[in-house]
């Protein structure tokens, strides 16, 4: 029993033994890594976005003081107006500036107008339940457009109803637009 | 059975984690438009003749142009009646009846822009005996049956805005023997109607 005790020590010291050099001829190299992701900021909390404070102007060839733009209300995100007692040829536009306070670039993925994708610049469609293209939306910005980080850049959004005589009259329609922006990486 | 459990719970927090992770570098910017277009509209507001009933008729100058100074005879012979046509503002309709010739009277009317926004007359439209004569200023015309000669006197193409009326008015002369090819007991149809266009169109 003793000698078999032996064996067992002598077993476990070369097990022992052999551990050390084993870990004697390897070599842990450690590669330390930060990552810090960049920051999105582009309206909401985080900042950036529709910078204060959009501003309307009317077109160059409006009947003086006939039809008209508002702006209802504004956020970083939204803004919303209102254009009455317009007419065929009557063209109104919003001056507002977008800033990305991030530290990616953001780029325009897509644009919609009254749920349709803006295919062209500028965009015309049917406004209420006529049967012929009564609006047309003209954007400065544009799908593919970058916004680097940290900028501040202007854009124009200009609305105009065509200038032929089968426009709609009395007419009271709604659309929005939506501006997709994402990262352009 | 658990582990399958776990193993769908840990994919459903991973893909919410994505999907938390995508919305955070995206952004939607919205842009809410209403629009309200205004009305473009007139009417004929007031109509009045010169030959009114009861009262001697009105007979044209015997020299060319003759509208230039009528003269009104003591005797009530031709009838001419009309007005604004019920339902449409946007005609007056004449008749003439038992005229002759050398007979003439004028037509007094205002046009009244009801729209919201500023009108022009673009031009004025007669209708007589199956063909359109178009005034676009103030000017003289012979028919074409050689019947009347007729005269326009308005503003066409001033700007006429909302609220605001204007006053128009036609000459009527049936032309005398040396002109006319008028025929007996007939009795002659007008009407009269617009093109108001707004005060931008080309």
């Amino acid at each position: 029993m003793k000698r078999i005790g032996l064996l067992c020590l002598a077993l476990v010291i070369a097990l022992a033994v052999m551990g050390a050099g084993y870990a004697y001829w390897t070599q842990a190299l450690h590669v330390n890594t930060t990552v810090n992701t960049g920051n999105w900021a582009f309206g909401g909390s985080e900042g950036g976005g529709i910078v204060p404070t959009p501003a309307v102007s009317p077109g160059p060839n409006n009947i003086p003081g006939y039809g008209s733009m508002t702006l209802n209300s504004w956020d970083s995100t939204s803004f919303t107006v209102t254009i009455n007692n317009a007419y065929p040829g009557y063209s109104a536009s919003v001056n507002y500036s977008l800033q990305n306070a991030g530290t990616v670039a953001a780029e325009v993925e897509w644009i919609t107008i009254a749920g349709n994708q803006m295919t062209s610049n500028p965009f015309s469609f049917i406004l209420g339940s006529g049967s012929e293209n009564n609006m047309s939306v003209y954007s400065t910005l544009y799908v593919g457009d970058i916004i680097p980080p940290g900028t501040t850049q202007p854009f124009t959004m200009t609305f105009t109803i065509p200038n032929t005589l089968t426009g709609d009259e009395n007419l009271n329609g709604s659309f929005n637009v939506v501006i997709h922006v994402k990262n352009a990486s | 059975m658990k582990r399958i459990a776990l193993v769908c719970i840990a994919v459903v927090i991973a893909l919410g984690l994505v999907g938390t992770s995508y919305a955070y570098w995206n952004q939607n910017l919205y842009i809410n438009t209403t629009v309200k277009t205004g009305e473009l509209d007139w009417i004929f507001c007031s109509f009045s003749q010169l030959d009114v009933p009861g009262v001697g008729d009105w007979v044209g100058s015997t020299q060319t142009p003759f509208f230039v100074k009528p003269l009104q005879m003591e005797y009530d012979i031709a009838v001419s009646s009309g007005g604004i046509r019920p339902g449409d503002a946007h005609y007056i309709d004449i008749t003439v009846d038992n005229a002759y010739r050398s007979y003439y009277n004028c037509y007094f009317f205002s046009v009244k822009n009801t729209g919201t926004m500023p009108i022009k007359i673009r031009e004025t439209v007669l209708y007589y005996a199956g063909r359109a004569y178009r005034f676009t200023g103030s000017s003289i015309i012979t028919t074409e049956d050689g019947v009347f000669q007729l005269r326009w006197q308005g503003n066409h193409n001033r700007v006429l805005q909302p609220g605001k009326s204007e006053d128009e008015s036609l000459e009527i002369y049936l032309l005398n023997p040396e002109y006319s090819t008028a025929e007996e007991t007939r009795t002659y149809d007008f009407t009269i109607t617009l093109s108001g266009v707004q005060v931008n169109s080309r």
